[in-house]
């Protein structure tokens, strides 16, 4: 279970890049950002962080699920940022096939 | 404020941070290694190293105790955990009226052999380092801590004001590009860890306010409270012959709790009002502070009489004080919460560094030759990779000086001061891009043969670590392996730099990823 926290983590920082328009247009460089995508992404981002607190907090007691949960959000956040620079190809699969960011963007296109 | 907020809080954060960063940088790294201050504690003690766990390691305790103070009224035995692989045992000595505290022992838990570890200075050297300082007055170091600390405070905050792109820059790092790359390097390790670089920073303040504000009402120390002289005490007969209930008991509150017990207490032992308390790393809530664990007393036959409940915060500010006090020291942590805190620590670590590196980086231009530069330069060599050299130097004087040797903890110590005094020299007449590759290589040496070192001088070697699964020690050896991989890293990328430098002076080559833009030439040094 706490691997699967630091999963969402990940993913939720993976989203969370995504609203941003510089590693948006590495992943989809003919597309453009739209508001309504960033806030897809940091809806989902938001979401996948609080299941991975729920899950810290479960594991462990609030306040300490808690503190945990800050150390993996540290922890996720750099790895995201050392995915983005030295492994681009990988971080562009992620983005791609495990986020839902193709639904986002459609429903956001609509 | 001259030329608007942000300008201003620039000044502020560029010299409230570069006249601390080189005492900064030595706290970091001290506090961040004192995560596992019971880990460097039990690799410098080698002879500890052949203890190895064992089931019936209470039962060894016990047998040891009935042999070695069967008269005294207390025992306490604290069993091998995840930190600890041997049996330490406290009891009071009926004879000692005015000791402190009473005689200990240490035993292997699988043989009860006593264990004799050879005096160190250890990670309570480098944990006391990183508050206390060392060589001058308490009052004088905390003064000097808790300034630098206030410092670094207005540092993160005005650094947070001045960053105009903190959410568009939030995961970028654009490596090969000199003075982008240091910027982006400490951008990156001081936002991605704020909240952990936030409450360490804040924590450490708080816990040395009472000397900070000396008029407090307590004379700007804590009371420890004093004990008294334990009355002289009745020979009394004892009897040794009922079997202790100790795995009833054990399986009770392991149940109850879902961990290991940790510590039981003995009160009268071989006497009819033979009372066991039975305690472990229970704790629900960081905020109930240093007795937040529940215990359990039990009687002679084992049947559980009273539960303790775990302390909790009298109120709000008492708890605010309790989190912070114990996040700073990270006493709940357990093995994955410390692996988190080191990593945020070593992410401090950087940024402090790369700041004052920064600092010179970008006024290399500018200013190189001119006296007041220069000596910052020499200052990060020493502060920085000097430092590093230091700590490899510390971990190695305690190996190399023998087993029996009576000055060890003093010259454990000494070895640090000179090997860090010498670096600061040496930064200062080898002030450029060598300075920095020979020192760092140094220390990367020095971490990278950590684990032979362990291996050829413990009384067990690493086979026999990795076999026994000796986390403690292995732990260490990770630890120190991994800083080698960061300093070699550093190595390689300055030598990088150099042969760039030399290959191509003018050519400017394409960019390897898309986001980033055509690499300039390197010039000066990092």
């Amino acid at each position: 279970m706490f691997i699967i926290s630091f999963i969402l983590c990940l993913l939720g920082f993976l989203s969370f890049s995504l609203a941003n328009k510089k590693h948006f247009s590495v992943v989809y460089d003919d597309k453009e950002l739209t508001q309504l995508s960033q806030w897809g992404f940091h809806i989902i981002a938001w979401v996948l962080l609080v299941i991975a607190a729920k899950i810290t907090t479960s594991l462990w007691s609030l306040e300490i699920g808690l503190t945990i949960w800050v150390g993996l959000l540290q922890l996720a956040s750099v790895l995201i940022s050392l995915l983005f620079t030295y492994s681009q190809s990988l971080y562009i699969f992620c983005c791609k096939y495990i986020l839902p960011t193709t639904l986002i963007m459609r429903v956001a296109s609509k | 404020m001259k030329g608007g907020l942000r300008k201003s809080m620039t000044w502020l954060h560029t010299w409230s941070t570069i006249t601390a960063g080189w005492i900064l940088f030595a706290i970091f790294v001290t506090g961040t290694l004192s995560f596992f201050r019971y880990e460097i504690n039990y690799w410098m003690q080698p002879e500890l190293h052949e203890a190895a766990p064992n089931p019936q390691a209470v039962d060894v305790a016990y047998n040891y105790l009935i042999a070695n103070a069967p008269a005294a009224k207390q025992w306490q035995i604290q069993l091998p955990d995840e930190r600890t692989r041997t049996l330490s045992l406290y009891w009071d000595d009926p004879n000692d009226t005015s000791r402190r505290r009473g005689p200990r022992a240490q035993l292997d838990p699988r043989t009860g052999k006593e264990l004799t570890p050879r005096d160190t200075a250890g990670g309570n050297f480098l944990y006391r380092f990183h508050f206390e300082l060392y060589g001058m007055p308490r009052d004088v170091a905390y003064w000097i801590v808790g300034v630098v600390s206030m410092m670094m405070l207005i540092g993160i905050i005005s650094g947070v004001i001045m960053h105009r792109k903190i959410f568009a820059d939030f995961f970028l790092f654009r490596p090969k590009k000199k003075l982008v790359s240091w910027l982006d390097g400490h951008a990156i390790t001081s936002v991605l860890a704020l909240p952990f670089h936030l409450f360490i920073t804040f924590s450490g303040i708080l816990l040395i306010a009472g000397v900070l504000l000396p008029w407090n009402g307590e004379g700007g120390h804590r009371h420890r409270g004093e004990r008294n002289a334990a009355p002289p005490t009745k020979v009394v007969e004892r009897h040794y012959d009922a079997t202790p209930p100790f795995s009833k008991m054990m399986a009770d509150a392991e149940q109850a709790w879902g961990v290991p017990v940790q510590r039981i207490s003995i009160e009268n032992p071989g006497l009819d009002k033979l009372r066991y308390t039975l305690s472990g790393p229970n704790r629900e809530e960081i905020s109930a502070g240093r007795g937040g664990n529940t215990s359990f007393v039990y009687n002679a036959a084992g049947e559980r009489i009273k539960v303790n409940p775990a302390n909790t915060a009298d109120n709000t500010a008492q708890a605010i004080y309790n989190y912070m006090d114990m996040l700073h020291q990270a006493r709940f942590a357990d093995t994955t919460t410390r692996w988190l805190l080191f990593f945020a620590g070593v992410l401090g670590s950087i940024m402090v560094g790369s700041g004052s590196i920064l600092w010179a980086v970008k006024r290399s231009k500018q200013q190189m030759g001119e006296r007041g530069f220069e000596f910052v330069r020499g200052l990060n060599i020493g502060s920085i990779a000097g430092f590093m050299c230091a700590c490899g130097a510390y971990f190695w004087a305690n190996r190399l000086l023998g087993g029996q040797y009576a000055a060890r903890e003093g010259w454990e110590i000494a070895t640090f001061f000179i090997v860090w005094l010498l670096t600061f020299i040496a930064g200062f007449i080898w002030r450029d891009r060598y300075g920095w590759v020979v020192q760092l290589s140094i220390a990367a040496l020095l971490f990278s043969l950590i684990p032979v070192l362990d291996s050829f001088t413990s009384s067990a070697n690493l086979w026999h670590a990795i076999n026994t699964l000796d986390w403690p020690r292995l732990s260490f050896d990770i630890l120190a392996l991994l800083t080698a991989a960061t300093l070699w890293f550093s190595v390689y990328y300055l030598l990088k730099i150099k042969d760039k430098k030399r290959k191509a002076p003018t050519r400017k080559k394409p960019a390897a990823k898309r986001v980033n833009k055509p690499l300039k030439p390197a010039a000066g040094e990092a």
